[in-house]
């Protein structure tokens, strides 16, 4: 069985192992002795059933317990052995996939791939370990609750989408967490850990003749789900009205946010949505920087709009000055943004050279690189951040206005306000 | 990266610059300083500020907020048309500057850098807008539990004075209240001085060209003579606590901690800073995360850190963790087991021998992009270290034995005598030792 070449894209070539249907992306990049290497399974906190939110985190905390060949026994603990040679090595779960990722030492690689080829289908995690990591994954929900800007968010998500799990927050609710089992997760890693619901991605001094050997060695021998991959086919209902939340917590901290509901990553109209944010809420002397912080009613201004596998959304968050009226903060930014006044060709030329930054930027890097990557795949088109510059560059003035126009209406908004006591 | 291809160039006016190049394509990252930071603040301004530390912070972020020519706007505007990151902050003695731009627009984000530090305006108004964001931040830092805990323990183990004390948030609170536009302006006047400049760069860069710019922009920056105030090293360690109090968290930060009293020029630090990093590493490796994390479930995070050490600054070690309230009582005590069973039987010969190795393999991890590298060699040089250092100290590292690994952690970890500070919601407990954590707000 060989692995068979699929297309290229800024330097990355995507191969399909033909055994199993594993996607594999690398890139050849010999100026280091380092090696990037980061396993993006296509289930996230978006494909948990109601009543088992959390599972997908929990599970990532599980995969790093034993494995057949990797395990305390053997001196190989799936968590220490290639940290002990350097490597820098961690997981991550959030809405549409989990990854595990390592960057270490070129002499090492081998070793990390045949890890996370075992740990793929051969976890032997049980209620043992699960009852020893529950504290672990407790504290990590209540180190999330200490965040407060975090808090609103997840209370937004909840508030804005009404049927799509993006509206449960990864961590999950502490009453799954409490309930989770291991016999409940293992049907969950039996479901979604197969090597054609993952994509292996390898960058760095690595050339494609030992990218090859390794990956036949290593993942040939693992076979391909029996059953279709479930797929995630809720839909969120379309939203007819602006929704708002309001918390109050003790302290001296008042948030205010703005959330509307926008398209998934692989959209057309997702860059200039993008360009669009940027000139709203993202750079040095965006629309809301000049109209909040100049003005000394925020602190700060934070926009966010990741690109997601499903529609998502567009996040404006201010941080209130102290003394600051937080519903004056909320009407300035909702005027802002419902009328939203038509982008000067300077804000969009700022707003492109932002953009194209930050892409260079996150190509500064094996692990940067390597982890922009894997959320792209997780959006479902890898390619998307090499392609995004020359998507970019075609915006016009005229059509990112239109687009902001046409997804900042009251009917997508969701406003909140962390009020401190 | 090979120290070879890294090109130092010491300028006639007493400035130096590192251009190391890097893989990164079309992007070079900047890291630079000039004298300065708290410690400087303490020696002009010395009646207005006992610490320093508010005033560097504010006087560095002030910066950004117009020059003579140039007002806030303007810089914004250059910064978002380079598509440029561009930041200013403070250390005890360093005023430093931190930037990303892509290689076609470095000497116009150089020149901008050049003419903030000559000619910064310090305009009444933009300090009045900045004081109003920075108060919002000071209520951000009274609530955050893992400030508040790091806060209180630099306050168990030092003085006031010391660069490694933290001011109370209360404390920079009163301080911002009195920092007006004219003191910083004087502060920058008395402070700046060319000769200490350093700027390190990385990435897409030659040296040739870089070299010419920095000499083109910053040659003409003003000389001055400010000198550092002395300060007392870290008392003689003794057990002592804090617990700040902050409700409606749900979660505690607990940091113990203790100050050996040496700097990094110390033959111990080597060997001491290796058993620190077999108590705890972070990451997976480290004493504390194998037992009290993965064996004990107690926590998510369980890390110790060698810190604040400077070439004539005693440093400290700290352990952090993080506690649901109700494990607070059980974690805190597995934490001070595993430092007691350290300090008392030592390293085993295997954790030395793969420790040695660990650190040697993640100092080469840890320089794979262009903002790490950058920072390194700056680092190395404000501390006043060849560039050599950045090969032979890892060296060094490969060759400390368990009896010298050992020895300073029996000599430097007193578990009797370890502070502790915790943030969060109050713990009930009969706990004698934690009862004695009165909290303090």
């Amino acid at each position: 069985m060989s692995l068979k070449k699929i297309k290229t894209a800024g330097g990355v070539t995507e191969y399909r192992l033909e055994a199993n249907g594993l996607r594999v992306l690398h890139k050849f990049d010999p100026s280091l002795p380092l090696a990037a290497l980061c396993v993006t399974y296509h289930v996230g906190s978006r494909n948990e059933a109601s009543g088992h939110t959390g599972s997908t985190h929990i599970l990532e905390h599980l995969l790093f317990k034993d494995s057949k060949l990797f395990n305390r026994e053997n001196s190989k603990s799936i968590a220490t052995y290639l940290e002990w040679m350097g490597a820098s090595i961690n997981a991550t779960t959030w809405l549409d996939r989990t990854n595990y990722f390592e960057l270490l030492p070129k002499e090492s690689l081998e070793e990390a791939i045949a890890m996370e080829a075992d740990r793929m289908r051969h976890s032997l995690f049980n209620d043992e370990d699960l009852a020893i990591e529950m504290p672990v994954v407790r504290n990590e929900y209540e180190i999330g609750r200490n965040n407060p800007f975090e808090l609103l968010d997840e209370k937004l998500m909840e508030t804005a989408f009404t049927m799509h799990p993006y509206r449960i927050p990864t961590i999950g609710s502490k009453e799954d967490i409490e309930a989770s089992n291991a016999r409940k997760l293992r049907d969950f890693y039996d479901t979604f850990y197969w090597p054609n619901n993952a994509t292996l991605a390898v960058y760095g001094a690595v050339s494609p003749a030992e990218l090859r050997r390794l990956v036949t060695i290593y993942f040939s021998a693992v076979p391909e789900s029996p059953k279709p991959i479930p797929k995630m086919a809720l839909r969120e209902p379309i939203q007819k009205a602006p929704r708002a939340k309001e918390l109050r917590k003790e302290g001296g901290v008042t948030i205010v946010s703005l959330l509307y509901k926008v398209v998934e990553g692989r959209h057309r109209d997702f860059p200039a949505l993008h360009l669009g944010a940027m000139a709203l809420g993202g750079g040095f002397s965006s629309r809301l920087e000049r109209t909040l912080v100049d003005t000394g009613l925020a602190a700060g201004i934070s926009v966010s709009m990741p690109a997601l596998h499903d529609p998502g959304v567009l996040t404006l968050t201010a941080h209130v000055a102290e003394g600051a009226d937080p519903k004056k903060v909320l009407t300035l930014m909702r005027k802002e943004c419902r009328s939203f006044k038509p982008l000067s060709k300077e804000e969009v030329r700022f707003a492109k050279e932002r953009i194209l930054s930050e892409l260079s930027f996150s190509r500064d890097g094996l692990f940067t690189e390597i982890r922009a990557v894997s959320e792209a795949v997780a959006a479902g088109d890898w390619t998307l951040p090499y392609r995004m510059e020359a998507l970019v560059e075609r915006i016009t003035s005229a059509h990112a206005s239109h687009i902001m126009q046409k997804y900042l209406v009251p009917e997508g908004e969701t406003a909140g306000i962390l009020f401190s006591t | 990266m090979k120290i070879q291809d890294i090109q130092e160039k010491k300028f006639a006016w007493g400035g130096k610059s590192f251009a190391a190049p890097f893989t990164s394509k079309e992007v070079v990252s900047v890291v630079g300083s000039v004298g300065g930071g708290s410690r400087t603040v303490r020696s002009i301004c010395g009646t207005f500020t006992k610490q320093g530390a508010e005033f560097a912070k504010i006087h560095a972020e002030m910066l950004l907020e117009g020059t003579r020519t140039k007002s806030k706007r303007d810089i914004q505007s250059i910064l978002d048309e380079l598509g440029a990151s561009l930041s200013f902050s403070s250390s005890p003695e360093r005023l430093l500057f931190a930037a990303r731009v892509r290689k076609k627009y470095l000497p116009r984000l150089l020149a901008l850098i050049a003419e903030i530090l000559k000619e910064p305006a310090f305009k009444e108004e933009e300090l009045k807008l900045l004081k109003k964001r920075e108060e919002a931040a000071l209520f951000l830092e009274a609530q955050d539990t893992h400030e508040q805990a790091g806060i209180g323990l630099t306050r168990l183990l030092y003085k006031g004075g010391h660069p490694n004390f933290s001011e109370s948030t209360d404390e920079s609170r009163e301080v911002l209240k009195h920092i007006t536009a004219k003191s910083l302006a004087d502060y920058h006047a008395q402070s700046l001085d060319r000769s200490s400049l350093i700027v390190s760069f990385a990435g897409d860069v030659k040296s040739k060209k870089l070299f010419d710019l920095v000499e083109k922009y910053f040659a003409a920056l003003p000389k001055s003579r400010s000198s550092l105030p002395s300060f007392s090293k870290a008392a003689k360690s003794s057990a002592k606590n804090v617990f700040t109090a902050i409700p409606d968290k749900a979660g505690i930060d607990y940091m113990v901690g203790i100050a050996p009293r040496i700097t990094n020029r110390h033959r111990d630090y080597p060997a001491l800073l290796l058993g620190i990093q077999i108590l705890g590493n972070p990451g997976f490796t480290g004493r504390l995360m194998r037992t009290v994390r993965e064996k004990e479930g107690l926590t998510y995070v369980a890390y110790s850190y060698l810190s604040g050490l400077q070439k004539k600054t005693d440093g400290f070690v700290s352990i952090w963790s993080s506690f649901a309230p109700q494990l607070f009582e059980k974690g805190r005590a597995a934490i001070l087991r595993e430092v007691k069973l350290l300090a008392q039987d030592g390293a085993t010969e295997e954790e030395v021998e793969q420790n040695r190795k660990l650190y040697e393999a993640r100092f080469r991890v840890r320089l794979s992009n262009s903002g790490a590298i950058a920072r390194a060699v700056h680092d190395i040089a404000a501390d006043d270290y060849p560039l050599s250092y950045l090969e032979t100290f890892p060296k060094r590292i490969l060759k400390q034995t368990r009896k010298e690994v050992n020895r300073a952690l029996k000599k430097y970890l007193k578990p009797g005598l370890l502070a502790e500070s915790a943030a969060g919601p109050a713990v009930h407990t009969q706990n004698p030792r934690i009862e004695k954590m009165k909290p303090k707000r």
